[in-house]
């Protein structure tokens, strides 16, 4: 801390954003870290200090953190640098050897599998739909939920009123946050309690999800809207319309067997439905010019591909 | 509150060995290993020592119920009654509506002693008064909080500040659960709700599969439990199955156990779906247990339906329910609404204790009564004597466990002769805690959870096992 006649807080802000003064740089990096890599160089990120890990590798955190710093403090700059590097771009596949090692990944081997995080799972799945609103900025918004969970709020004071037309579709990071009676959809997927600073999220994984992803309404209109593109936007064949889809949900070509596997569920979920006269018209009965049993079947496979592991995780 | 004791007392070498110092370092390095490792967070684990209870019923009164009114008689306010309590008694009340000068208020209820303990309960609770010496009453409860939401966050997490984890989360964290098909920490809601709302079944910073799931009682009791429209149970099947035949490609090409993890959640997902309606159909309870909680007619019917599936839920092997039912914030009309709630909830509170005892249930699961804090024995907002009602009082309330590791018949703690102030085996909410855990199988200073750089635990750093209340 440098001397002063008279210290004030400016003093100490100066300090805590002094060149000399690595901490803070090294912290704001290492979050960044964090969230590409799925841990930090020093994986206690919320903890520099003596109880808190050892960085995995102290010359790199300096390098970054003198590197962010001397550049202006620029936060998007430092995204582009850690995206476009060797280390970010490997692929995320396990290697049995490897595993063995350095079973956690400590060392960056390869890249790690992470979990979206809840809002980012719901702008992945409205935009497989081409539904998302990708503006920046505005006001809190309140998308569709499940009646009677605002009821659920003291003395029933909270009505969720819901937002109307394009602003359903916002970003996740829009819905507003009513603290005693949260949006279940970002609970269920660890977005954290609102009252506390957290750095870190959890990446659990419960049968909550699962009902979640399944269920949903709204994870069922995205799938809706993806069976609705496939069939106005994408090719005429089955094979050629399931590698549209593919590019769409997981930006890759579908295995064979993959394709195989895709192909006996939806001949299988089609017979199923045909039984079911209600079904197809439940499922999908805005396409007047499709078969409404091809399209119901649609919205079906679109859904498997939303629920897939590979669809929340960054790869 | 911090027990300075704990620390005079601790050498360099007490604090390496104990729960305090490295070996809990060590301890939590394991948990987040196991943790990024284990498939499922909820699997049951092994109590720290053997456990006189499994499971837990959290009664949470919210509001604050009147502890003069129900289960602390004091004849000697009658004396004041109308008056002012003389300054050197109240000088130190921290009140958060009315003046220390405001008129004492003796309750107009009449309180007989009840069981072979011969414990004083009020004639608004005969119901609960009859499982007499089944319950452990604490009668010298004290907390810092003399607002609702401090409170509640006090009395759930053991902190006033918001973001702490709550009790059921801390309890599935350190027990996980032994149901497959229902969540290990539910919560169910009655009457007005609790004004804390999520924050009092919150998992604060500890991982989210921990944070309570509020069920409805009626409905789907779990969000998202229907299929949607189009969808049958043999369509869905195939859904799931299509999904999980997708992951397992996956997890063969990339070798992440977090996707054979995915697999098994959504296989758990489905028999949820089918599991879960069941436990809201009481077509095969007996005629006469339905009688006993009063499901089938008012004003009983919301909180027994919560009290069968309680029990219901416990059989199931959730870990921790917690039933809140508000508001018991009686600042006007307190005969009134006091009496109201009680109506609700007595017999459906008694039966659940009944029950639970006679399927050999009540052994192995604690049950906790109570709110935030008590009231106070003056009066707030009197236009007359018949809307009177009482202020928020922290220094001294009531509470009641029975069952899982309690011993019952008993009295803990007494209040001074105008219910000022707790004078005998005082119980901070803290020491509640610690005492819930140690009943579960767990030191209270040894489950803890590394955030911001230390060890959290339930009861922050204070907290002792109540030796009395054990059986």
């Amino acid at each position: 801390m440098p001397s002063d006649p008279r210290p004030s807080r400016l003093t100490l802000a100066k300090w805590v954003v002094s060149r000399d003064n690595p901490l803070t740089a090294r912290v704001a990096v290492n979050r960044m870290w964090q969230e590409f890599f799925g841990r930090g160089i020093v994986r206690t990120s919320d903890d520099f200090g003596r109880q808190g890990d050892k960085p995995s590798h102290p010359e790199l955190l300096d390098w970054l953190a003198t590197n962010f710093m001397d550049a202006g403090w620029g936060v998007k700059r430092m995204h582009r640098l850690i995206v476009t590097s060797a280390a970010y771009r490997q692929s995320s596949r396990a290697r049995q050897d490897l595993s063995q090692i350095d079973p956690a990944n400590t060392f960056l081997a390869r890249q790690s599998r992470i979990r979206l995080p809840a809002e980012l799972i719901r702008d992945s799945a409205l935009a497989a739909g081409n539904l998302l609103d990708s503006a920046v900025g505005g006001k809190s918004v309140r998308p569709a939920q499940p009646k009677g969970v605002a009821d659920l709020a003291y003395a029933g004071h909270v009505t969720w009123k819901e937002s109307e037309g394009r602003e359903r579709y916002r970003r996740g990071l829009y819905i507003q946050i009513q603290r005693t009676v949260p949006y279940p959809m970002l609970v269920n997927f660890d977005g954290a309690d609102a009252g506390v600073s957290v750095c870190q999220r959890g990446h659990s994984n419960t049968p909550l999800q699962a009902l979640n992803l399944l269920n949903d309404p709204v994870f069922m209109e995205a799938a809706q809207a993806l069976a609705g593109r496939i069939l106005e936007e994408g090719p005429a064949s089955f094979l050629e319309r399931l590698k549209f889809a593919f590019r769409i949900c997981l930006a890759r070509q579908p295995s064979p067997n993959e394709i195989d596997l895709l192909a006996s569920y939806f001949n299988a979920q089609k017979t199923l439905f045909e039984k079911d006269e209600h079904a197809a018209a439940a499922l999908l009965p805005s396409l007047p010019r499709h078969d409404p049993l091809e399209s119901a079947t649609w919205t079906a496979l679109a859904s498997v591909l939303l629920n897939l592991d590979e669809f929340i995780t960054r790869e | 509150m911090i027990d300075f004791n704990e620390f005079r007392q601790m050498t360099r070498r007490n604090l390496l060995l104990s729960g305090g110092g490295l070996g809990s370092i060590a301890l939590a390095r394991l948990l987040a290993a196991e943790e990024q490792t284990s498939p499922n967070p909820m699997a049951p684990k092994q109590p720290q020592f053997p456990a006189r209870a499994r499971n837990v019923i959290f009664l949470f009164m919210e509001g604050a119920p009147s502890q003069l009114d129900l289960f602390d008689p004091k004849p000697a306010l009658k004396k004041w009654a109308g008056m002012p309590l003389p300054a050197s008694v109240t000088k130190e009340l921290q009140l958060a509506f009315i003046k220390p000068t405001a008129q004492v208020f003796p309750s107009p209820r009449t309180f007989t002693r009840y069981g072979q303990c011969g414990t004083e309960f009020s004639d608004y609770i005969p119901h609960v008064a009859s499982c007499a010496d089944d319950l452990c009453l604490v009668r010298s409860m004290h907390t810092e909080a003399f607002n609702h939401h401090p409170g509640q966050a006090l009395l759930m997490s053991g902190s006033i500040q918001l973001g702490r984890p709550t009790a059921g989360a801390w309890v599935t964290y350190g027990l996980g659960s032994e149901s497959q098909e229902l969540p290990g920490f539910v919560v169910l809601s009655s009457g007005r709700g609790t004004s804390a709302g999520a924050n009092n079944w919150s998992s604060g910073f500890l991982p989210s599969t921990y944070q309570g799931v509020v069920f409805r009682s009626s409905g789907d009791p779990i969000l998202y439990l229907e299929n949607p429209p189009g969808f049958k149970r043999e369509t869905q099947q195939s859904r799931i199955a299509a999904i999980n035949k997708l992951n397992a490609e996956r997890y063969r090409e990339t070798g992440d156990s977090a996707i054979a993890a995915r697999i098994q959640s959504y296989e758990l997902a489905f028999r949820m779906q089918m599991a879960a309606p069941k436990l809201l159909d009481f077509s095969d309870e007996k005629p006469t247990t339905l009688e006993m909680y009063g499901v089938n007619r008012e004003p009983t019917r919301p909180y027994a339906t919560n009290c069968l599936l309680a029990r219901r839920m416990v059989e199931r092997g959730v870990r921790f329910v917690m039933l809140a039912h508000g508001t018991w914030d009686d600042h006007q009309e307190i005969n009134k609404k006091l009496k109201k709630n009680c109506d609700i909830t007595d017999q459906p509170v008694a039966a659940l204790i009944k029950d639970l005892k006679q399927r050999g249930l009540l052994d192995s699961t604690l049950l906790v009564w109570g709110g935030e804090f008590g009231r106070t024995p003056m009066a707030e907002q009197q236009h007359s004597w018949e809307d009177a009602g009482r202020d928020h009082h922290p220094n001294c309330f009531s509470m009641w466990l029975a069952g899982g590791g309690i011993k019952g018949g008993q009295v803990i703690g007494n209040t001074d002769e105008l219910g000022i102030n707790g004078v005998e085996e005082r119980v901070h909410v803290h020491d509640l805690h610690a005492t819930m855990l140690n009943c579960l199988g767990l030191d209270h200073k040894k489950l803890t959870y590394r955030h911001m750089g230390r060890d959290f635990r339930l009861t922050d750093v204070s907290g002792r096992v109540v030796e009395k209340m054990i059986a």
